[in-house]
């Protein structure tokens, strides 16, 4: 398996300690990984069964590979100049990348769980690596605390799942559910290890009520691991949630939707209203974050195939947006919402990829945010959860608020008063027009990518 | 000219002048300001060029269609009615007034590169919301109108810019959300596989009745916010009064007509029977609008800006009223209207902004006695008051009369307590009227500057316009009596 491969090249070639050969290492590795998923046979099972190669995984590796390709772009700079220990980010990111790579082609609950631990690992690690800064050290363990009740109590589910289906593979999981429930219902014990699962995984997605590590991780941590978490390792939890909830648990999907809709919209109006207070940008981009999962739980809460490749393409979308919105702070190496301040007269470029990028997250047409809001809505409208549909609208027009703060300072508030030097090296803006290109162009071909989010969507 | 795609040309024209704007360097602002000058008149030309090849007649012309997001049916579909092209014409001609005004000190030399980028940028997002026959363009255009001006407002504009431009973006963006949720659950009901304004249009009758007028909600609001109907207008005086003079002209000149824009477009021909069912309240609130506006307006009679821009809500109101009696005579009124108000509040827009550049005030009891002082502005004032109440001979006029006459066999009552509204339009204009010009100068203002030539090249033009279509009005209703009467025989028949 590629993923597995990726790994143990990078791992190895790691232990030299040249500066720059190291960077060009790992870009040199994603950009390899990229390209060999097109040489991956697709159907095709590996590791004895733990792993399958089909569309939806292929989806989300080549995801997660320009998310980390970007991650590693917009770092370089910012990990020489915070003197952030090189080799180390580097290798941590890789493992964690390739961690989130192993969940999304799992079908294996034990899998599943090696793939959690190598991200969730490998992330408490990178979240506090700003050795100087003691914020950053309390986003690691805070993170960490919280990360490992959350892996027990995955654990733990899965543990029942095999103690009643005698297997832990997911087609099996899905089998026994099937027959000891009745009526697409399961059976109480079941259900019980099916929430705890669903806990587990929330956490990394940053559901509520599983959340609360959200903003103090992101905020302590190093931006561009802030970047990372809130984009590749969701998008990985998410990958591992699909799995479960429309595979292994898709026999009782009756049991889950309703739950997973009211889930949603507890999500989407914490995360937002929260957002609102917010002066810290990296906080308010935590809580925008738990917003915009609220917003691809209501596609999956439809438990149709369109909501299922709408929260695909959410996730793509998603991924470019946020994404971008890190990278700005990354490049000013500031965060609070006064150092946006003036930023129009500064840097016009940067000002205006800022705009794109918060308009997208609003949902403006015809940027990516605004379809994906749009498949999720048609979705869910189509499911017959219409106050899903409304709650959607409705929470979209609350995120104006914190998104247009964002834009009005970086137009009209006064520069502060001592700024930093941006940071604006060759590698920096071509992470950002990478972000910035895929924002527009998920706006202006959607039916290409959602073509392949429908491709991807695997449908029992 | 057929098959010539001319349409997209006045589309990407101004974009492409913007995309120019951007490399020429910033501190040759003279070069800038010719730039956009002359982008804007090439743009007019088109219109021109538009405005001769278009047949009057019912339908859409010069049509042009692409496939762009086949899977969700939208494309990119541009085309003209007559009343499209009405508003086209007026946007040309606007924008190059504008661009002329923008030599006026109140821009001087504070960041004309973006300005002239925004300006450019603004006049194709109101060529394509006038031409756009898809939703998702429509939309799109809809909001980039919002954010060049929301930036117009926001850098340029007077002490209060900021709380302006907020104001002002708040109001639109929620109401272009309410806008789109409506497209969205339009496009839902009709079995989301077209964006097409047209074919939507035709499918929406099938809709379940309750369905139907919640979506029609959602739209009028999205709309109304953008007249502004009252109580949605309170972003305008702030937004208009703020704006520097060539974008107050533009905002009142273009921007309101967008949103009746959109009930010509999008509501008449898609729920005609729901329109019908809240006919009366649009009217009654078209004729608020019409009283509200001016006994407002008799209470501004300090600060100019802001006398004219609710005076605009005084006469958008009579464009709404056209538009709930939906006869055709009223609906041709109110699209003359919109034109009309057009030429007439950009002229009393450029003449505030006049006296504010030589006097930086706006108050009106500090101005008086301008005919001493000036004496060519003053007349011009004096033209522009008396198209503004409505002088027969002058377009206002024409709109007016035309308006109340399609109105009366539908609301009788209305047109009276209108009637009344005018009255008080007619006073507030003579007591504006005699604050400015009458009487002596202040000292410290006796010796102003008269208008210049720059100034009466940005006037003369809508003055023109005024009296042309005062004495020749079918030189406009012939471009939008076929569309007109089609709309009126499809929301009422014969009414």
């Amino acid at each position: 398996m590629v993923g597995v491969g990726i790994l143990l090249l990078l791992l190895d070639l790691f232990l030299p300690s040249r500066r720059t050969v190291l960077w060009l290492v790992a870009l040199g590795g994603s950009l390899l990984a990229l390209a060999s998923l097109w040489a991956v046979p697709v159907g095709r099972a590996g590791l004895g069964g733990l792993v399958f190669s089909d569309g939806f995984g292929m989806f989300f590796r080549t995801l997660l590979l320009v998310v980390l390709l970007m991650v590693e772009l917009v770092s370089i700079e910012y990990v020489r100049g915070k003197g952030i220990p090189e080799g180390e980010f580097l290798a941590l990111l890789s493992f964690a990348s390739a961690g989130a790579m192993f969940m999304a082609v799992s079908i294996d609950l034990v899998a599943l769980y090696i793939g959690l631990e190598l991200l969730s690992l490998s992330s408490y690690a990178l979240a506090g690596l700003l050795l100087a800064d003691p914020r950053s050290g309390e986003a690691s363990l805070k993170y960490f605390l919280n990360g490992a009740l959350a892996s027990a109590v995955f654990l733990f589910g899965v543990s029942i799942f095999y103690g009643v289906s005698g297997s832990t593979d997911l087609g099996e999981t899905a089998r026994s559910l099937a027959q000891r429930g009745a009526d697409l219902r399961p059976d109480p014990l079941s259900l019980a290890a099916l929430f705890l699962v669903l806990g587990g995984i929330g956490f990394k997605l940053g559901m509520v009520p599983f959340h609360l590590w959200v903003p103090d991780t992101y905020e302590g941590a190093p931006t561009p691991v802030s970047a990372f978490l809130s984009v590749g390792s969701k998008a990985a939890a998410l990958a591992a949630f699909l799995r479960l909830f429309f595979w292994a648990f898709a026999p009782v999907r009756e049991s889950w939707t309703a739950a997973l809709g009211v889930l949603s919209l507890l999500t989407m109006i914490l995360g937002n209203t929260a957002a609102l207070h917010q002066r810290n940008v990296k906080r308010m981009l935590g809580y925008s974050s738990i917003s915009h999962v609220g917003y691809i739980l209501a596609g999956l809460a439809a438990g149709t195939v369109a909501g299922f490749s709408a929260a695909l393409f959410y996730a793509a979308a998603y991924a470019f947006m946020t994404f971008g919105a890190f990278a700005v702070l990354v490049a000013l190496s500031r965060e609070e919402m006064e150092d946006l301040g003036g930023l129009y007269r500064r840097e016009p470029v940067l000002a205006f990829l800022t705009l794109l990028f918060m308009l997208s997250l609003l949902g403006i047409p015809p940027l990516g945010g605004f379809w994906a809001k749009l498949f999720v809505f048609r979705a869910t409208v189509e499911a017959g959860m219409s106050w899903l549909a409304v709650a959607v609208a409705a929470n979209s027009v609350i995120s104006i608020g914190y998104y247009y703060r964002v834009i009005r300072t970086a137009y009209s508030s006064p520069s502060p008063e001592e700024a930093p030097p941006l940071l604006a090296g060759l590698p920096l803006q071509l992470g950002l027009a990478l972000a910035a290109a895929g924002v527009v162009l998920t706006g202006l071909f959607p039916d290409a990518f959602l073509r392949w989010a429908e491709a991807a969507a695997f449908f029992p | 000219m057929e098959g010539f795609p001319l349409l997209t040309l006045l589309l990407l024209f101004p974009l492409a002048g913007a995309a120019v704007a951007l490399f020429l360097p910033p501190e040759k602002t003279r070069t800038l300001k010719s730039w956009a000058l002359g982008v804007t008149l090439g743009e007019a030309f088109l219109v021109l060029l538009a405005l001769l090849s278009f047949r009057p007649g019912s339908g859409f012309q010069m049509e042009e269609r692409y496939a762009w997001i086949g899977a969700l049916g939208v494309s990119f579909h541009l085309g003209v009615d007559g009343i499209s092209m009405a508003l086209l014409a007026l946007t040309g001609l606007i924008f190059a007034v504008a661009a002329i005004a923008s030599w006026s000190p109140i821009i001087g030399e504070h960041r004309v590169k973006e300005y002239v980028v925004f300006l450019l940028l603004l006049e194709a997002a109101a060529v394509g919301v006038f031409t756009a026959l898809d939703y998702v363009l429509f939309f799109v255009f809809w909001e980039a109108a919002l954010i060049p001006t929301y930036f117009l407002i926001l850098i340029w504009g007077g002490t209060r810019r900021e709380y302006a431009a907020t104001k002002f973006l708040i109001f639109t963006m929620v109401g272009s959300l309410f806008m789109l949720v409506g497209i969205v659950a339009l496009w839902l009901g009709a079995g989301a596989s077209t964006f097409s304004i047209g074919e939507l249009a035709a499918r929406a009758g099938e809709l379940p009745a309750n369905w139907k007028k919640w979506i029609f909600l959602a739209f009028a609001l999205g709309f109304a916010v953008k007249v502004p109907l009252w109580p949605l207008h309170t972003w305008l005086p702030d937004a208009h009064g703020q704006a520097p003079t060539p974008v107050s002209v533009i905002l009142a000149a273009i921007l309101l007509k967008m949103g009746a824009y959109g009930f010509f477009r999008v509501l008449l021909p898609t729920f005609p029977d729901v329109v019908r069912d809240f006919a009366p309240v649009i009217a009654a609130l078209g004729v608020v609008n019409i009283v509200y506006g001016a006994l407002a307006t008799m209470a501004q009679l300090r600060d100019f800006k802001r006398f004219v821009a609710y005076s605009s809500i005084s006469h958008m109101g009579f464009v709404m009223l056209g538009i709930a009696a939906g006869t055709s005579l009223s609906l041709g009124g109110a699209v003359f209207e919109s034109v009309s108000h057009g030429l007439i509040a950009g002229m009393l827009f450029l003449l505030a902004g006049l006296w504010y550049d030589r006097t930086h005030t706006l108050d009106m009891t500090r101005l008086g006695g301008m005919n001493v002082a000036t004496p060519v502005a003053a007349t011009l004032l004096t033209f522009a008051a008396m198209a503004n109440l409505g002088l027969p001979g002058l377009s206002g006029f024409i709109a007016e009369f035309s308006v109340l006459l399609g109105t009366v066999e539908v609301f009788r009552s209305l047109v009276y307590v209108a009637l009344l509204g005018l009255v008080v339009v007619a006073a507030f204009n003579l007591i504006m009227l005699h604050r400015v010009v009458m009487g002596q100068p202040r000292e410290e203002f006796a010796l102003l500057p008269d208008a210049d030539r720059r100034e009466l090249w940005s006037l003369v033009p809508l003055m023109a316009g005024t009296v042309i279509l005062g004495l020749f009005p079918s030189l406009l209703t012939r471009l939008f009596n076929g569309s007109v009467m089609e709309l009126a025989a499809y929301l009422g028949g014969g009414r």
